[in-house]
């Protein structure tokens, strides 16, 4: 021991020791089961980032279906509108439009065009489910993320396509 | 009653540290150093430090195979100590009514000794030695060999999967 108060007294070693002691099972056991739990955490945080990563897919799987729906729903009126705009501005329709401004009490003019809008429903109707059938289609398509709003996206489309349909046989009917 | 306080400033891995035969544990400061707290009746007490490698426990390749799989090969291992240094240190402590020994491990690679001890108590070193354990660094070499082993194994497999589909 120095004044100064470091142990000086130590015993060097001339050369490095080729092999050294087994490692006493206890010890050995406590180091594999501390490598075990080291493995087991990483696999653990692996486990936890593909969760999230699925909850984020999962969110932006919800806003790409909210988005499609919502283009579609744009769709569905753009088509109503145009396909409704062109049968009305058809020279059919003036004609008809005339007759109604000339002498509105004729019923059975007021019938004709009732029955010119009607004619114009399989058109609004065809449109309509060519672009459900494209919906259905669209949203059907991102099958990794099976979920029901999903799958009620899906349903609503398939309501709509098939309201459409009915509108179609009732247009054909007639 | 003597006090000691051991304060290891360096803890690291594996390493064991022992105060008559018997395992203490630690209590950690905010610099993250190790502080023993030991209350005895004797007039001197035993310490001893071993710092172990995994490599030379028992069935280590079985054991660090074992690892290597479940770790998706290797991808998510702890990795074992390369240098495979190991420090043994035994040294008897002269005790007063309240003892502190500062104790550092040593890492500088040049040194040979395992432990320096700054104490105002009397010490006797019995052994103090750090080493590079050759033996371990074979095994090591071992090691590698059969994970670059199995890795092929598992590219062949894949490729065989792959082909018979």
């Amino acid at each position: 021991m120095q004044e100064d108060g470091f142990s000086n007294n130590v015993t060097l070693q001339e050369e490095p020791a080729t092999t050294l002691n087994t490692t006493p099972k206890n010890v050995s056991k406590a180091m594999h089961l501390d490598h075990f739990f080291v493995v087991l955490n990483k696999l653990a945080i692996l486990g936890m980032m593909f969760c999230i990563f699925s909850v984020v897919g999962q969110v932006i799987a919800y806003l790409a279906a909210g988005i499609a729906f919502f283009v579609y729903i744009i769709f569905m009126f753009s088509a109503t509108v145009l396909t409704l705009g062109l049968a009305l501005t058809s020279p059919e329709f003036r004609e008809m439009w005339g007759y109604v401004k000339d002498f509105s009490s004729h019923t059975e003019k007021i019938n004709e065009f009732f029955n010119y809008v009607m004619a114009a429903l399989p058109y609004v109707s065809g449109i309509a489910l060519v672009i459900s059938i494209v919906s259905i289609v669209g949203l059907s398509l991102n099958k990794h993320y099976r979920h029901p709003v999903r799958i009620v996206m899906a349903g609503i489309s398939c309501v709509v396509a098939a309201i459409s349909l009915i509108f179609i046989l009732a247009g054909g009917a007639k | 009653m003597n006090t000691l306080t051991f304060k290891l400033m360096n803890p690291k891995e594996n390493t064991w540290i022992k105060f008559d035969d018997v395992e203490v544990k630690p209590q950690k400061d905010k610099g993250g150093h190790n502080i023993y707290s030991i209350k005895t009746d004797k007039q001197k007490i035993d310490v001893t430090l071993y710092k172990y490698l995994e490599v030379n426990s028992p069935f280590y390749i079985l054991w660090q195979i074992f690892f290597f799989i479940i770790s998706l090969f290797g991808i998510f291992n702890k990795r074992l100590e390369k240098n495979c240094v190991v420090l043994k240190y035994h040294a008897t402590i002269n005790l007063e009514n309240d003892t502190t020994v500062i104790a550092r491990i040593n890492t500088n690679y040049k040194e040979q000794t395992a432990l320096s001890l700054e104490t105002t108590a009397q010490v006797v070193e019995h052994e103090n030695q750090r080493m590079i354990d050759k033996q371990a660094k074979k095994r090591l070499k071992i090691l590698k060999v059969i994970k670059i082993c199995l890795w092929l194994a598992l590219i062949a497999f894949m490729i065989i999967m792959i082909v018979n589909r």
